[in-house]
């Protein structure tokens, strides 16, 4: 829908079409099932919700800048996404976050990158890069302590990367408004550190063990 | 909106056809290619709006195909449930189809729950219900409805190598049993006969790649089909005799791909498909799929015809079509005339009736 486009000021984190020779959408922003599941554990940094988008591509892929910038911070652990991470100001005011990559990115803090640049490479949290290779990107604000929907920021044809891929199918439902935060576009901006927004009082799928 | 509202009713109300001549093969292995394209064109598709309001996510059909089903609360006072609209009634108004919320057996007769964090089955006819000692684990249900089968995953260590432990009851929860272990991966579906199961993942830790495998859950035997790495999005033909999986980023990207396995035959060899995207199974022999082609003006609807390898091209991608599916949400209806998606221009749920 064209208002979803509006905002799209980014460009993708790589500079391959996605295929399964190169990279797929592994898990949407926004409050997927799966990231429910972990939302008091691995998620309750961004108020229960998965934070940023994943990208699914084997160990190694050539990461690329989404948008022109200057590198804010080389492996910050404090924001997560290990084992090395990446963070990029963009005169726009946002700042990109790249996570799970393979190794420290050959950049220095202040450094300027442009558009379709290559900044990093994939990697695996797990360490094996056989787990779960993968990128995970997020978009933040200035002052790193809110994400915003990526989807609506990143130039791309989401629904059709929903068509295959995705391991986190389907968001999560409050069953009191079984309607709200059904699609990639409306997934809610979080704050890190504020409570979780997603412990329904009734939700579905159930909250399996 | 990429067109406007009107343009959009006018297609459910006249039906809008979608482009129906192109033809390929698109088997890349082991299937000749097999005669000519019809010699008379196949009917158009028809497309009907079934909910307006940007109504619903995550549709599915009946089990007789004759309702689109969507979890829903259509309004404050209404209560959540699945909810239907007739695929003769396009945008009448949903009627509450049932409150359980699944998921369901394939028949629809038996809804799983969680109630105080224990697996409770519930037969819809006469609401009984009855409570699996599992540990609050989601069950699958086999197609006769009669068996249920969970996994016990271990929560530690990689992904692709974490304990999975099979086990397999009774619908009504005696005979609970241990019947397999793999490691990264797990239960892919029932087989038809509600006696096999197909599994992935590798047999023992130490093993150098998973393993596709049917297990009989009676015998206890497995029997080892293909090696796999990275097998995903597996779809069981409706009589069992196919498997359509896709691999993807393998370390030998000569592995990677959409892929039909043949069930049946006792060293099966997977066989590339000519294209990568979603897939669906039509009926036994056909299988429904689209391309992935990002920027595309439209999705298009292709079918496979398995024995000929023969492909042709339902629905053509189109600015001016509802076919733009969002949230990957579609499904096909049992009998296979019918798909339900998610239209991405307008977030409504659209019916296709398939020539």
């Amino acid at each position: 829908m064209a208002q979803e486009k509006a905002g799209a000021v980014f460009g993708l984190p790589f500079a391959e079409p996605p295929g399964p020779d190169t990279w797929l959408l592994g898990q949407a922003y926004g409050n997927t099932t799966g990231a429910f599941a972990r939302r008091r554990e691995w998620y309750r940094a961004g108020q229960g919700i998965h934070f940023g988008i994943d990208f699914s591509a084997r160990c190694g892929t050539p990461i690329v800048a989404i948008g022109d910038g200057v590198v804010l911070k080389v492996d910050a652990p404090e924001h997560g996404s290990a084992p090395h991470n990446l963070l990029i100001a963009h005169p726009n005011g946002y700042v990109s976050l790249y996570g799970h990559l393979l190794e420290r990115p050959p950049l220095r803090v202040g450094q300027r990158v442009r558009r379709g640049e290559v900044i990093g490479l994939t990697g695996d949290p797990d360490l094996t890069c056989t787990s779960r290779p993968h990128l995970h990107l997020e978009i933040r604000d200035r002052t790193l302590g809110r994400a915003f929907n990526a989807h609506r920021l990143i130039d791309a044809d989401w629904d059709a990367l929903m068509l295959i891929g995705a391991f986190g199918r389907g968001f999560q439902r409050d069953l009191d408004d079984p309607r709200k935060w059904q699609t990639v576009f409306d997934q809610p901006d979080v704050r890190f550190g504020w409570p979780l927004i997603n412990e329904f009082r009734n939700t579905w799928p159930r909250d399996w063990n | 909106m990429s067109k406007p509202f009107a343009f959009l009713v006018a297609c459910a109300l006249m039906g809008y056809a979608g482009a129906a001549a192109a033809v390929s093969n698109e088997v890349a292995q082991a299937r000749p290619a097999a005669g000519a394209p019809a010699s008379a064109p196949r009917p158009s598709p028809t497309f009907a709006q079934m909910t307006d309001g940007g109504c619903c996510a995550q549709p599915f059909f009946s089990a007789d195909g004759r309702y689109v089903l969507f979890l829903d609360k259509p309004a404050a006072t209404a209560p959540v449930g699945i909810w239907a609209v007739a695929v003769d009634a396009p945008l009448s108004p949903p009627t509450l189809f049932t409150e359980r919320l699944g998921p369901f057996s394939r028949d629809l007769s038996l809804a799983l729950d969680l109630q105080d964090g224990q697996t409770v089955i519930e037969r819809l006819r006469d609401g009984k219900r009855w409570t699996i000692n599992n540990g609050g684990r989601p069950v699958i249900f086999s197609p006769d409805s009669r068996r249920i089968a969970w996994t016990v995953v271990q929560e530690v260590g990689g992904f692709d190598a974490r304990r999975a432990q099979i086990y397999v009851a009774d619908v009504d929860g005696r005979r609970a049993r241990l019947v397999a272990t793999r490691f990264g991966g797990g239960p892919l579906g029932w087989l038809p006969d509600s006696r096999r199961l197909l599994v992935g993942g590798r047999a023992s830790r130490s093993d150098p790649s998973p393993t596709l495998a049917i297990l009989d859950v009676d015998a206890g035997a497995v029997r080892p089909l293909v090696a796999v790495e990275r097998l995903r999005g597996a779809a069981i033909s409706p009589d069992g005799r196919m498997l359509a999986y896709f691999v993807a980023q393998a370390r030998d990207a000569a592995q990677n791909g959409v892929f039909l396995l043949d069930l049946t035959h006792p060293s099966p060899v997977p066989q590339r498909l000519n294209f990568f995207g979603a897939y669906r199974w039509r009926d036994a022999g056909r299988l429904l799929y689209i391309p992935l082609r990002p920027g595309a003006p439209g999705d298009e609807l292709w079918q496979l015809d398995v024995a000929t390898g023969r492909s042709e091209r339902l629905i053509a991608a189109d600015a001016g079509s509802p076919f733009k599916i969002a949230n990957g949400d579609w499904d096909v209806a049992r009998d296979g005339a019918k798909i339900v998606f998610l239209s991405a221009r307008d977030r409504n749920l659209w019916l296709v009736t398939l020539p």
